[in-house]
């Protein structure tokens, strides 16, 4: 890993502009929590319902437009050369780039994790539902980086190909065909969250034929980091950079 | 390119690159040593790419590059003793110029990152705007911004794409001593362009590609000459073209001539002769010669002849 690298990287994925945007993004769940909790009254499981299910949606969506934005952007912008013409061999090139995507995404998680515990404070509903969704958002973090800064760096349109796995194929293609689960990063950091947290009981369905189990989608969570450290390594050695 | 006793820094060898149908660089094969070599050739010669793959930034279709011996797609140490200025105008908008070059600076590995900053920023003469953000830089600030960023760990080759693009003249003429200066000591600087008067005054080897494909390789003075021995192709509007024209074919140094309507083309291999001798024939016959001008003197066809006589 590269620190001089790593700390470039955050900084520009975080800049304010696409920060406050995605930022916004990330609270959604916590904002409809409060929304309904305040006008329905909180019922049981609604929080992880919000953690879980709304932000199965949300939170991949912002984790796909930073991680992408790793390489994607040094690439489209012409900086690229400023990072790849380095003495910095090519595996920690990779490895501190996704490492960069999951502080920043992982920051976004947090901030997620912190805004529905704020909102379970205030409407009185399951302050542990939320603040166990703090795992769930930074194994995906995970997850997600390890998918999308490699496809960010190989794919020109990567936010079409990203939203089209985010959307169609979890959320839709991984419902209807129960196989498909075994494909879905979110799903495997669902499984760690539904065995974390007693009331996402409901969400277990979603994971299809996976088990919960916080060993499991750790494992899968860390196969994913390295199978995606393993493609972006053989992009930077094997593809054009320019 | 190099001396026999200069051994090449950079050696490529039947070097090709494509993309899909088309050639980018077709069968390089050249060798550069120490001091300042000019690439020169016009827009879509293929320059940029070869510099990309000198520098590892694209991998070759075919062939070999080998930069101070080693493959720069394989051997990222060689980084430490390489520094490009790449064509685009791209730099991080928010830095500043001081924390772009701080930022080259840290990521090559230089221990003493404040004090090597410093000396680029002096080298470049932009310590007075050193702290300002580069979006706000005009081209030609962005542009020594990221000769400085090259430069910051005192590299032993320069590969400079398009360098003074956007300089203005004070920048260009500071920026060319620098490049000169480099090139006396030792390092090897390789600099694109597609204005030969600009790498003239720098370069004291030249390399001038057009479509891919080597056309010249030399001293400048030698693709001068090259350049001026070619046929040149001059359209003369004259008041009585057939009679200049049957006048024209019984004079040396002229080797063909196409008749128009009101104008003749003259190809010439003495264009200074006959520069001489349309206005001499012209005063004899009472001819009048309304316009003549050459039809082909763009680099492009400079080099596309370069390229055919090989």
């Amino acid at each position: 890993m590269n620190w001089t690298l790593l700390v470039h990287q955050i900084r520009t994925l975080l800049r304010p502009g696409r920060l406050v945007g995605l930022l916004l993004l990330t609270v959604v769940p916590a904002v409809i929590l409060l929304i309904v909790g305040l006008t329905e009254g909180a019922e049981t499981g609604f929080v992880a319902e919000a953690a879980g299910g709304i932000g199965s949606t949300t939170f991949p969506i912002a984790a796909l437009i930073l991680a992408a934005a790793t390489l994607r952007d040094e690439r489209d912008g012409g900086t690229l050369p400023y990072i790849y013409l380095k003495p910095i061999n090519r595996a920690s090139l990779a490895s501190t780039s996704i490492l960069a995507a999951v502080a920043s995404t992982g920051l976004l998680g947090v901030v997620a994790a912190l805004s529905l515990t704020g909102a379970a404070a205030v409407i009185g509903a399951g302050v542990g539902e939320a603040v166990g969704s703090i795992p769930l958002y930074l194994a995906a973090s995970v997850g997600y980086s390890a998918l999308f800064v490699p496809l960010g760096y190989l794919l020109p349109r990567v936010v079409l190909a990203g939203l089209a796995y985010v959307i169609l194929w979890e959320q839709v293609v991984a419902r209807l065909v129960p196989g498909v689960a075994n494909t879905s990063i979110w799903r495997f950091a669902l499984s760690i969250y539904v065995d974390l947290v007693d009331t996402a009981e409901d969400l277990a369905e979603g994971l299809g034929p996976m088990a919960a189990g916080v060993w499991g989608g750790v494992a899968k969570i860390a196969v994913v980091a390295l199978l995606g450290t393993g493609l972006l390594t053989w992009a930077l050695r094997r593809r054009d950079a320019v | 390119m190099t001396s026999p006793e200069q051994p090449s820094t950079i050696q490529l060898s039947e070097l090709s690159k494509w993309f899909g149908a088309k050639v980018a660089v077709s069968d390089v094969t050249l060798g550069i040593g120490p001091g300042v070599t000019g690439l020169l050739g016009p827009n879509g010669a293929g320059k940029t790419t070869l510099l990309r793959l000198i520098t590892g930034l694209q991998r070759p279709s075919s062939g070999q590059v080998r930069v101070l011996g080693s493959d720069p797609r394989e051997d990222v140490d060689l980084f430490r003793r390489l520094g490009m200025v790449p064509e685009d105008e791209s730099v991080y908008p928010h830095l500043t110029a001081r924390q772009f070059v701080r930022l080259n600076a840290g990521l090559m590995g230089v221990p003493d990152l404040e004090g090597a900053t410093e000396r680029s920023l002096v080298t470049v003469e932009l310590t007075g705007a050193a702290d300002r953000p580069l979006a706000g830089f005009s081209k030609g600030m962005r542009q020594r911004a990221k000769v400085a960023a090259a430069l910051v760990a005192d590299p032993e080759i320069l590969i400079l794409d398009e360098p003074l693009n956007g300089a203005d003249p004070v920048q260009r003429a500071s920026l060319i001593r620098l490049f000169v200066g480099l090139g006396g000591e030792g390092r090897t600087v390789v600099v694109s362009s597609h204005v030969l008067a600009e790498v003239e005054r720098m370069a004291t080897r030249l390399v001038a590609m057009v479509d891919g494909r080597l056309a010249a390789v030399g001293t400048v003075s030698q693709l001068r000459e090259a350049m001026t021995d070619r046929p040149r192709l001059v359209r003369v509007d004259a008041d009585r073209p057939r009679e200049l024209a049957a006048r024209l074919m019984e004079t040396d140094g002229v080797d063909g001539i196409r008749l128009h309507q009101d104008t003749i083309d003259i190809e010439s291999s003495d264009a200074v002769g006959l520069a001489r001798t349309l206005p001499r024939l012209a005063h004899e016959t009472g001819i009048g010669l309304r316009r003549v001008e050459p039809t082909d003197e763009s680099l492009e066809s400079v080099f596309r002849y370069l390229v055919d006589k090989r």
